[in-house]
């Protein structure tokens, strides 16, 4: 059905059916069939019940055409009926840009700041990472946590540990591009036995006590490890390959743990926000992530 | 009192069928224009009908009732789109069947939640939503990983789709089972979720 007919199709509906409410509306006073008052409309049942019947007061007939009127101005004014833009050409999406526009000077004149000014004093302005706050709350929270301390597979951007490197490039890379890192599956290459002298060696880079026929073994193993985790076990930034001499576990501390690493490999992503951000927000988180570094050291860590 | 309704209310059957009528008119009025709406309703650019997987994956989410706690609907409020990006059009849901907008978010919006996290939050976040979000107040749905999805029952849901007019082609039809085939309700249910506005562009 061609677009013009069904939008005068629902322009007629409108019209008639304003119209017939105002007609049975106004009827219902001037009617050929009022009465008046006291009558009744000659229906009697059991005998004696009858249904009272009287032309509807003018203030009521007024408040009800008044409705009448309000609704027809609104379907002038406003979107609708059919495909009618409205005389105001006022509707929901032009609100919307409306609010966007109101506040643009303002957001670009923020955006414009966090693109010149240096991150290490957004970092340290406070006002600025008041505004950082809720934006990182809203958007990298859900894996870095609340505080950036993240979890589980997701890294705490607190400490000093960067697995994709700490300078302000590459912090800004990570967020605008986003990082994928992959730990090939070892497990086969290596085999049972293998698998669990690694397990010691790479234990006793941090220093736990592990039976020393294994490290030793696990040690010669390493080789093939380190392509990306380098031959001093201190990881390579370069690949997000991460640093096994420390303590700083992204997936648990546990050997179940590294055992499911080594065997299976593991593949992580941070997806890139490049997308959802301006080039100064990403500036502006980066600067709160480096402010996350030096405010939560001096909190208890828990993680949200 | 006048003729006309004295002789209408008088007679049973003709005030019966003259209700009828009115009511009828009273709906098809309502009605038939929204049919009308739905068949010219193009499908906005880059919306397609569902994969396999992530049809399956939607019927698991409209089964566990995720449209209680979360809305997808991003409405044309500025604090809104901020959040979670360009607001809904109506060409984004000719597939869905039914939409899922919901009216209630005790969790956030779900329009646009394709692609902002990693499949592998998805699956610690549906396992136990505590391990990455402290103070969620999410329920866990760990169930959802030792049950498998049912080719069958998923190539069945296309054909009504393909019935209603959803354009999936025969060939379509042929790869479900090996789209879907091994894949746990968790892993449909991730795929629906990764494919929620992503394809829609602003």
């Amino acid at each position: 059905m061609p677009e013009w007919i069904r939008a005068a199709a629902i322009v007629l509906i409108c019209v008639v059916l304003l119209a017939g409410f105002a007609i049975t509306l106004s009827m219902a006073r001037y009617g050929r069939g009022r009465w008046g008052l006291g009558e009744t409309t000659g229906h009697v049942w059991d005998g004696d019940l009858r249904e009272g019947a009287h032309a509807i007061p003018w203030w009521s007939l007024v408040l009800y055409l008044g409705t009448l009127l309000f609704a027809s101005l609104y379907l002038v004014l406003y979107a609708g009926p059919g495909r009618s833009a409205g005389i105001l050409r006022v509707n929901q999406e032009s609100e919307h840009a409306a609010a966007l526009a109101a506040l643009a000077p303002q957001r670009e004149r923020l955006l414009a700041t966090w693109r010149d000014t240096p991150i290490e004093q957004l970092a340290a302005n406070s006002q600025m990472m008041a505004v950082a706050r809720p934006l990182f709350e809203t958007q990298c929270a859900a894996c870095h946590g609340r505080r950036g301390l993240g979890a589980r597979g997701f890294p705490n951007l607190t400490n000093e540990d960067w697995m994709w490197g700490g300078t302000e490039q590459d912090v800004l890379t990570t967020i605008r591009e986003g990082r994928t890192g992959v730990m090939p599956p070892l497990g086969a290459a290596l085999g049972a036995e293998g698998v669990e002298q690694v397990i010691a060696y790479v234990f006793s880079l941090s220093g736990t006590k592990v039976p020393e026929d294994y490290a030793r073994a696990g040690k010669d193993k390493f080789a093939v490890c380190a392509a990306c985790h380098g031959a001093d076990a201190r990881g390579n930034t370069a690949v997000g390959a991460p640093n096994l001499t420390d303590t700083i576990w992204l997936y648990g501390s546990g050997p179940e743990d590294l055992r499911e690493a080594i065997t299976h490999g593991r593949t992580n992503t941070m997806p890139t926000f490049k997308a959802r951000f301006d080039e100064g927000e990403i500036r502006l988180l980066a600067a709160y992530v480096f402010s996350l570094g030096t405010t939560a050291r001096n909190t208890t860590a828990s993680r949200d | 009192m006048p003729l006309l309704q004295q002789k209408i209310e008088r007679h049973g059957i003709a005030l019966g069928v003259l209700i009828a009528i009115v009511i009828s008119a009273g709906g098809l009025v309502e009605v038939v224009p929204l049919y009308l709406t739905a068949r010219s309703m193009p499908a906005a650019e880059g919306i397609h009908p569902y994969t396999p997987l992530a049809l399956a994956g939607r019927d698991v989410y409209v089964r566990e009732g995720c449209y209680g706690c979360h809305s997808q609907m991003i409405r044309t409020l500025r604090s809104e789109t901020a959040r979670y990006g360009a607001y809904s059009r109506a060409g984004e849901s000719v597939y869905d069947r039914p939409f899922q907008f919901g009216s209630k978010r005790t969790g956030p919006d779900l329009a646009r939640i394709g692609g902002r996290y990693t499949d592998e939050w998805h699956l610690q976040h549906l396992l136990d939503p505590r391990a990455v979000v402290p103070d969620s107040n999410m329920p866990a749905y760990a169930w959802l990983a030792d049950q498998r999805v049912d080719p069958h029952e998923v190539e069945r849901r296309m054909r009504a789709l393909q019935k209603l007019g959803d354009p999936y082609s025969a060939q379509d039809l042929q790869s479900v089972s090996a789209q879907v085939q091994g894949h746990s309700e968790l892993e449909a249910l991730i795929a629906y979720l990764q494919g929620l506005g992503v394809t829609a562009q602003h």
